[in-house]
This record gives structure tokens, sequence and C-alpha cells, in this order.
């Protein structure tokens, strides 16, 4: 059994595994960063620390996200913190960033539990979205959610 | 393995390293001392040793085991005078410590280190010891005052294979190590060459219990210390940051309402004093003795000199000098670098030495101390030093300095070529005695932590460093610039200099080489950058009469307005009345702030449109996904809580493409153009004497200007003279010299021009005075001098200046002349 966080992003649900959230927050001043890759939708200072906010539609290859009353952040545990958790879990698979990422989403939804059986492969009917980020779907409530792959999605090395 | 043992094997790996460190500087003392060898630093290092074998017995690690354990047997024979610290002896023992560094850098691995040969090295010398018992060897070592007893001579170390798990000396699962003294006395005492005054602990063979031991230990002299991870540190740094973010939003939240809550004053005294001690004191954590970096030189010189057959003492002082772990770090290679090279190039082989005098032995000393906020480390050696002269040549040939600007150089500047890029490259420079090679990279290293290094030398007698520092790398006073409402902070350290550049002299002061704009600054050219272009930020200008924001679109920066700017949509007819008469190009809104920035030992400018306060500010590094980005250096978070990036002036000028070289070639070229044309560039003082006669004398021949009254001139024959200082000066009009207008009538206040003595004594006495009814203006000029109209006294030549004919004259020559001419006609 895992937990997932929802949201959603241009009415699309998607879910992210709870071991791998620190926060939540609704901080819209972030700073922009000129030059960098389209996907960093800037800087936001969380208590001292500096945290790169995605603009997660981007990164999954859609247009930018724009920022609404519900426009949440959600900031995910660094790959040190997940250190603790991958053995306290057994979940070596759990991957993050070295450092600290927020994912910039349209509004956040309910927490929800659903086990390894019920992921199902991405279908190949999926074109808007770059796979590479998906770790798989789950038919939930007569829709579709995405699940993503945290690992893929925060390798700065991935374009 | 589970998470404990993880924890475990971390601390371990983490106090073998640390044990590893200070035994270096304890065997070359070893060596030093011969014979004579000090118990007690024979048992350090034995329970350095011994401790590790403990350690790896305990976690399995075989090969690591046993390889400590034929170490220790060595420095058993060493302990027990059996053996005598040899140079040869400690080479291998050197050795062998590499090899259980790096057994202990992999430690999961450890069995794959190849060390069948320093075994073998090992074990021939424990046989060898073995053969021939060295004298006094059954001695009982009366100066071990530790109440238990060594195992007598040649008694076999209780061998882990043995069956009794050998307990590690420091349990790694206790968390607190109790440490003999705080680890920068042990690096400062070990670097002086002083003994270590340790309290008791129990020796390593013995297996005694921890806890004992500890109980032996005097309190007064042991100081707790606690591992904190690197980690934990920046955060609470961080948080430390916040706090204070946090006090001054409260002080300015609560400051009117002071006076009305009973107490609240002194209470946000506390708040506020407490505050900043604990940012004081976190910050005060991360801070390292440089002695932990001083120790480690005692290997490298000692490993470098006897490889050349050279002898070198290294001295060491104010190790206990503290800087930012992170300097520390990023210290270490470039000082590396400079000691290799004293020990390389400057200390001269012994018999040369002596030939010339000096002792055998050269020496190298580090120095480090404080001085204005910035930590000094000085190398100096007393080798042969630098030959400017060969410097300079080499300077030039490699088109470092031409020769015209290299007749200007002072001999500091010249040494200091040695560092400029592509002064030496692979190939050596041996010709050049000195240190030269490699030093670009060394000035490149220091200045990107923010420090400086400078170069100074006496031929024959030696060399010196200096490297100045900042504390830390973490807080740097930086420049906060805005563009267009975005804010950037610039560290200070890169700042040559600010300069605004007023909109009626853009076009005078920028010019376009090739496409590219440059600045011109006091003859100097510089390339500039626009900063919002570089970015890509949109650019924007304040209407000075609307307060809108509106697009600037200059298309150059040469541009002072382009061509196509229509007048605002929508704007009233007054507003386009009142555009008429102040025109934009007027307008401070369109003068240029110019940040010269220092990249290397190039400067260049970078234009932004506002300039704020300096702060001191946190350097957070760049997420990765950053990083990839070359003009930023970091990230900060300013007082009012905002984000901003720290610019980069290297990645800067390598990003904004900056053709240092082609302008450089440029100018140059300017600069033999304008002496094919015999320009003069001059200082000069332009004055008149009628209204429509401008002439002008040279700033450097001129004492000093005075203002005078017209009816303080007192006529005595056909002379002039005025009460100047106590004696009466004798003034010269130009008319009675030159085919000139006389001075106005109606001018009550005239102005005398002092000119300096021929014989250039610095005295300021007075010979005469030149009298002038107007100083014009003061003005560096280039003029393009031509022949007079007319010869005369101090005629020099006439050349247009603003439009005006401007007459030239030597005033020494003048009033030498008018002297002349008195006396011939008294």
């Amino acid at each position: 059994m895992s937990q997932y966080v929802t949201f959603r992003l241009k009415n699309q649900l998607m879910g992210m595994e709870i071991l791998l959230v620190r926060e939540i927050n609704q901080l819209k001043e972030s700073t922009f960063v000129h030059l960098a890759p389209q996907y960093v939708a800037g800087l936001i200072n969380l208590r001292g620390q500096i945290v790169t906010i995605f603009d997660l539609a981007v990164r999954l290859g859609m247009t930018p996200c724009t920022i609404g009353e519900e426009t949440h952040n959600i900031i995910l545990k660094t790959n040190d913190e997940l250190s603790r958790i991958r053995v306290k879990e057994e979940r070596a698979d759990l991957a993050s960033s070295d450092d600290m990422v927020g994912l910039r989403v349209d509004s956040i939804g309910d927490v929800v539990e659903f086990t390894d059986e019920q992921v199902e492969s991405i279908p190949a009917n999926i074109h808007h979205i770059d796979e590479r980020f998906l770790a798989g779907v789950v038919p939930f409530k007569e829709e579709l959610m995405f699940l993503l792959n945290a690992g893929m999605l925060l390798n700065s090395e991935v374009q | 393995m589970n998470d404990e043992d993880t924890e475990i094997l971390q601390e371990f790996i983490l106090e073998t390293r640390d044990h590893l460190t200070e035994i270096e500087p304890d065997l070359i003392q070893l060596e030093q001392q011969g014979a004579e060898v000090s118990s007690e630093i024979i048992n350090r290092v034995f329970r350095a040793v011994h401790s590790t074998k403990g350690g790896a017995s305990f976690l399995g690690l075989e090969a690591l085991k046993n390889f400590s354990h034929v170490f220790e047997n060595v420095l058993m024979q060493l302990r027990d005078k059996k053996l005598v610290a040899t140079p040869d002896v400690v080479d291998v023992l050197l050795r062998s410590v590499d090899v259980l560094r790096a057994m202990i850098d992999d430690v999961q691995n450890c069995d794959q280190v190849s060390c069948e040969e320093e075994t073998r090295l090992l074990n021939g010398i424990i046989s060898g010891a073995e053969a021939a018992p060295a004298p006094g060897a059954d001695s009982a070592p009366s100066s071990d005052q530790r109440g238990q007893r060594s195992p007598p001579a040649g008694d076999p170390v209780t061998p882990p294979a043995d069956g009794v798990p050998v307990e590690p000396q420091t349990t790694p699962v206790l968390p607190v190590e109790e440490l003999s003294t705080e680890p920068k006395r042990a690096a400062v005492d070990s670097m002086a060459g002083k003994p270590i005054s340790e309290p008791p602990s129990p020796p390593a063979d013995a297996p005694a219990p921890p806890a004992a031991a500890a109980n032996k230990m005097s309190k007064s002299e042991v100081k707790e210390t606690l591992r904190v991870k690197v980690d934990l540190l920046t955060r609470l740094m961080n948080m430390a940051g916040e706090l204070v973010l946090g006090r001054n939003q409260l002080l300015r939240a609560l400051d009117d309402k002071a006076d009305e809550v009973h107490g609240l004053k002194a209470i946000l005294q506390h708040v506020d004093r407490v505050t900043t001690e604990l940012q004081e004191g976190i910050m005060q954590t991360r801070m390292q003795p440089v002695g932990i970096l001083f120790s480690r030189y005692t290997r490298l010189v000692r490993g470098i000199a006897r490889s050349l057959g050279k002898e070198v003492e290294l001295e060491a002082e104010g190790a206990e000098v503290e800087l930012d772990k992170s300097v520390i770090e990023m210290l270490a290679d470039p000082l590396t670098h400079v000691i290799r090279n004293c020990v390389d190039h400057a200390i001269e082989a012994p018999a040369e030495r002596q030939q010339q005098g000096k002792p055998r032995a050269g020496k190298i000393s580090l120095k480090a101390y404080h001085q204005g906020g910035q930590v000094n480390i000085v190398v100096s050696d007393d080798g042969r030093g630098i030959n400017r002269e060969k410097v300079l040549q080499k300077a030039i040939d490699k088109g470092i300095v031409n020769a015209g600007d290299a007749a200007k150089l002072g001999p500091r500047d010249i040494v200091n070529l040695v560092m400029a890029p592509g002064f030496s490259t692979a190939e050596k420079i041996s010709d050049i005695s000195g240190r030269g090679v490699g030093m670009d990279v060394v000035r490149t290293n220091i200045e990107k932590l923010g420090g400086q290094i400078e170069l100074d030398t006496v031929e024959g007698a030696g060399t010196s460093v200096m490297l100045r520092l900042p504390l830390t790398l973490a807080i740097i006073p930086s420049l906060v610039v805005g563009v267009n409402n975005e804010r950037f902070a610039v560290p200070q350290v890169s700042i040559v200099e600010l300069a605004m550049i007023r909109a009626a002299d853009v076009s005078k002061r920028i010019e376009l080489i090739e496409a590219s704009p440059v600045l011109r600054i006091r003859g100097r050219l510089l390339p500039l950058v626009r900063l919002a272009d570089l970015l890509g930020i949109e650019r924007t200008y304040v209407d000075p009469d609307t307060r809108e924001v509106k697009p600037d679109r200059r298309q150059r920066i040469a541009d002072r307005r382009s061509e196509s700017l229509a007048p605002p949509t929508g704007a009233s007819p007054g507003t386009n009345e009142r555009r008429r008469q102040t025109d934009r190009r007027e307008n401070w809104q369109s003068d240029y702030n110019v940040l010269v920035l220092r990249a290397g030992t190039n400067h260049f400018g970078v234009i932004v449109d506002e300039l704020f306060d300096m702060e001191e500010i946190v350097v957070k590094p760049l997420s990765s996904y950053l990083k990839s980005i070359k003009c930023f250096a970091g990230t900060t978070i300013l007082g009012d809580g905002r984000v901003i990036m720290i610019l980069d002036p290297g990645g800067i000028a390598e990003l904004s493409n900056l053709r240092f070289a082609k302008i450089e070639d440029k100018a140059r070229r300017l600069r033999e153009e304008r002496d094919q044309a015999r320009l003069d560039h001059k200082s000069i003082i332009i004055f008149n004497n009628a209204d429509d006669e401008v002439f002008a004398v040279p700033q450097d021949r001129v004492l000093r200007l005075e203002r005078i009254a017209r009816k303080d001139i007192a006529q005595m024959g056909n002379r002039q003279f005025i009460k100047y200082r106590g004696t009466g000066l004798p003034l010269i009009m130009l008319n009675d010299h030159l085919p000139v207008k006389p001075l106005p009538e109606n001018t009550e206040e005239l102005f005398l021009i002092i000119p300096k003595t021929h014989s250039g004594d610095s005295t300021d006495h007075a010979y005469g005075g030149i009298v002038a009814s107007q100083i014009i203006d003061a003005m560096d000029v280039d003029v393009k001098m031509q022949q007079p109209f007319f010869s005369g006294p101090g005629v020099k030549g006439t050349a247009i200046i603003g439009e005006q004919l401007t007459l030239f004259i030597d005033p020494i020559e003048l009033l030498e002349a008018a002297d002349e001419r008195r006396e011939a006609h008294p």
C-alpha cells in the first residue's frame, strides 16, 4: 500500500507519493531566474532555505501554469532526507533531488491509497505528457490518475 | 547492513581519517628525533594505528585489520628502541599511511587495495630490527608515567585472530568523543614541534576499557567536542538567518508600540541581542584553524625535498588562526602549489646554498595572521628569488605586455606578471629562477574565493607570496544593483569602480569596436555589456512626465535616443509640449550606471539601471538546475526576505563573449596612431588674458594658482609686483612679452599662474607669476599641436581645443625669458 498526494494540473488528476513530500504551501512570491531552463519557474525563500520551483506543466511538456487562487507548491524531500526513509520503508527505489525542489500545481486534492497491483502501465495514447516522467496510471473515480516519477522529473540531466 | 551499522562504519571512517592526518607530522618528527625518540609521539602514533586495527576487526574489515597489524609491529620495534626511525624507515611508514588511507577511502573494498609491497617492506624492517636488537632495548621506558606497562620487548601484539574481540579504543557507538586536547591545539603544537601536553590515556596495546580511561582523565584539561554533520550546521545557519529576518520585521512592526506596552522595549532588546549572538555563534561553528592545512605540508615538503636531494625546513606560525571550512577547503590546492613551487624552484641545492653563504637547509615559512577583517597567509622562502629582467623579457616575448607599457611597470608589478594568464604553460621555466609555474591558476583560484594574491621577491634572498583571504565565504559584502525592478548582488571584491556616464557624454565616452560597445575611461577602453540584454530582460525607463514604465527602445548603447521613438500614444498635448522642452536626452533617466568589474586580469563595464546599498549577504549555492547558467555565482536572501541572484563577473565576461584581446589590440592601435599623429595627451590649464584670446599651460609645469585683486598690484618703474607670502613677487603680463592683447580694463579680480622653478627643486618658492583674467578650465586633452603664428618666449604651438584656437605656453620658459629681459633692461 502506498499513499499519494493528489493534485490537478491543467485539469488532469495526478499523484505524487507522499513519502517524497516534505510540505505543501502557497508561497507565490518567487524570483524568476533568467537564462534558467524553461521548467524552472523561480526560486522561493522557504524559512531561509532556497527552493527551486518547477513549473510542472512545462516540465511535463505542456504550456506554462497560470497562477491562481488555488496554485500550490508541493515541496519535495531531498535525497538526503530520503536516505533514512529508504532504509526504514525498504524502498530503495525512492529518489528525488540533492536540492530542495517544489512543484507548482494548479490545485491540491486528497491523500489516497493504492496497492501496487492497482497501478497500471502508461496507456499508449498519452501524448500531451512526457511519459518518461510518469511512474504509472491508476483508474480513480472514473478518471485516470497519473502518478509521477520523481527521480526522473527532478533529474537535472533529463531535458 | 542496518542503519546503526552504517552509522558506526561512517564514524569509524571519519575518525580514522583524522588519526591518519594527525600521525603524518608525528612520523616526520620521529625522523628528526632519530635515536632520541620521544615515547609520547610514538605512543600517539601507536594508538592511532591500534584504534584503526581494533575498529577494522570489529567491523570485519580483514585487509585493513591485517595491514594495520603489520604497521603496528614496526611501531612496537620503534617504541622499544629496537629500531631507529631513519629516513628510509619513515618513508615506508608514510607509504603505509597512504595505504591505510586508500583502504579507508573505499572501505567496503579495502581488500582490493594493493599493499603487498608495503607489507613486504614493513616485514623487512621488522626482521632487520629483530636480527640486530638495538642497545638499551630492554631498559624500561622510564618516561612512561601512565601506570600501565607496555608489554615486554618482543612480546607479540595481541593478535586479533586469537578470538578476543578487540574493542576499538574510541568506541564508534559513543557519539561524544573525548579528545585529549582541542584539535586545533593539537595541530598548533605538532606544527611548532613542541611535545603535546597530553593527559594520561591508556596505551593502545592494553585492552583497557575506554570508560576506565575516561575516568582517569583530569577533567580540567579535557574539552568535550562533538561531531556534527555539516549539513546540520548549514541548516542551522539558514534558520539563524531566518531568525534575524524575523527579528528585523518584529522590531519594525513593534517600533511604535514599544512605549505603549510596559516592558516591551526590554524584551525586544533581549531578543535582538540573543538573535545576533546566536547567529555569530553558529557562524563560528564553521570556523576551522588553518593548522589543519599547514600540517599537511610538512609531509609534502619533506617528500619533494627528499626526491630532489634538497634540505628544506618548514616553519609555521599562526596555525590557530581560523577560517571558514569552505575557505580552507578551497585554499588547499592553491597553497599546495605555492609551497611545491618553493621547494621545486626557489630553494637551491645544499651545495649551491653553501657556496652563497646560506645555511645548507632552505627555510620555508608559513605565517597566518589577521589584518583588517581578513586573514593573511604569507609563504616566504630564503631561496634564489625571481629575476625581474627575465620575467619582463618573457612577458614581452609572450605578448603579455608591450615594450612601451613595460617601461612604466614598477618592480612589484613586474614580479606579479608571473601570475598573468599565459605567462607559464606546461613548459618548465627553469631559466627564470623562481617560482612561476602555474601561478595563473593559483591566482584564479584565490580570486574565486574572494581573495587576493601578491608576490614580492629579492633576487638571491627569497620570495614571498602573500594571500589575503576573506574569513568566510558564507558572508560577503556585496553591492545590490537593479535592472528593471529586478535586483542582483555583485560581490564587492570584483568591483573595481562605479562610473556614471551622463546622457550628454554617452556619444563621447562610448564607441563601437567591431560592433561591440566599449567605454572610454581615463584613456583605457573597456568592453561594455548591458546586464538587461545579457539576461534577456526587457529594458524599460520611467517616463519623466507620466512616471509610466515604458520599454526602452534604444538599440545600441551608444545611441542616445532612438530615431523611431514615437510620442507616447494617448498622451495629452501638454505632455508632448513638455517633452520638447526637456528632451529625455538631457534627463537623468538616460544616464548610464556602469559597474567596472574585474574578471581575472581583465576589466569590463556592466550597465545597470540602479545602484542600491552595500549589504552583507549570505551566499547560498546554486541548485543543480541553475549551474549551467554561467553568469550567476549563487543566490542569497535579502533583508526583506526576497531571493536574489549573485552575479559572477567571470561568467558574465564569458557569456557576453567579451573580446578582451581584440579590444586591447584596438586600443594599442589607437595609441600607435595617436603617436604617429604626434598627438599629445596633456593635462592643461586653460585661461584668458583678453576675453577672445585663449591660452593653455601644462599642469605639470604649474606650482599653484592664486586669486588676486587688481588693486593690490604695485608698480615700480616698468615692473609690477604683488605682495605674496611676505615678499614681492614679480608679475608677468603676457602682452609685455607676446604680441597679444592686454588684460581687460574692467576686471577687479585676477588670477596668478605660478610656474614651478626650472631647477625642479621641490620647495614651493615662487619666482614670478603670470597674470590671467580668467581661469577657464583644467582638463585632459589629446591635442595635435601646430606651429604657432608667431614666435616668442615660451610659445610652444597652437591647437584647437573646444573650437577655440589656443596658444600653448611653457610658463617656466616664459618666466626665465622675463627674468633675462629685466636684467638686460633694468
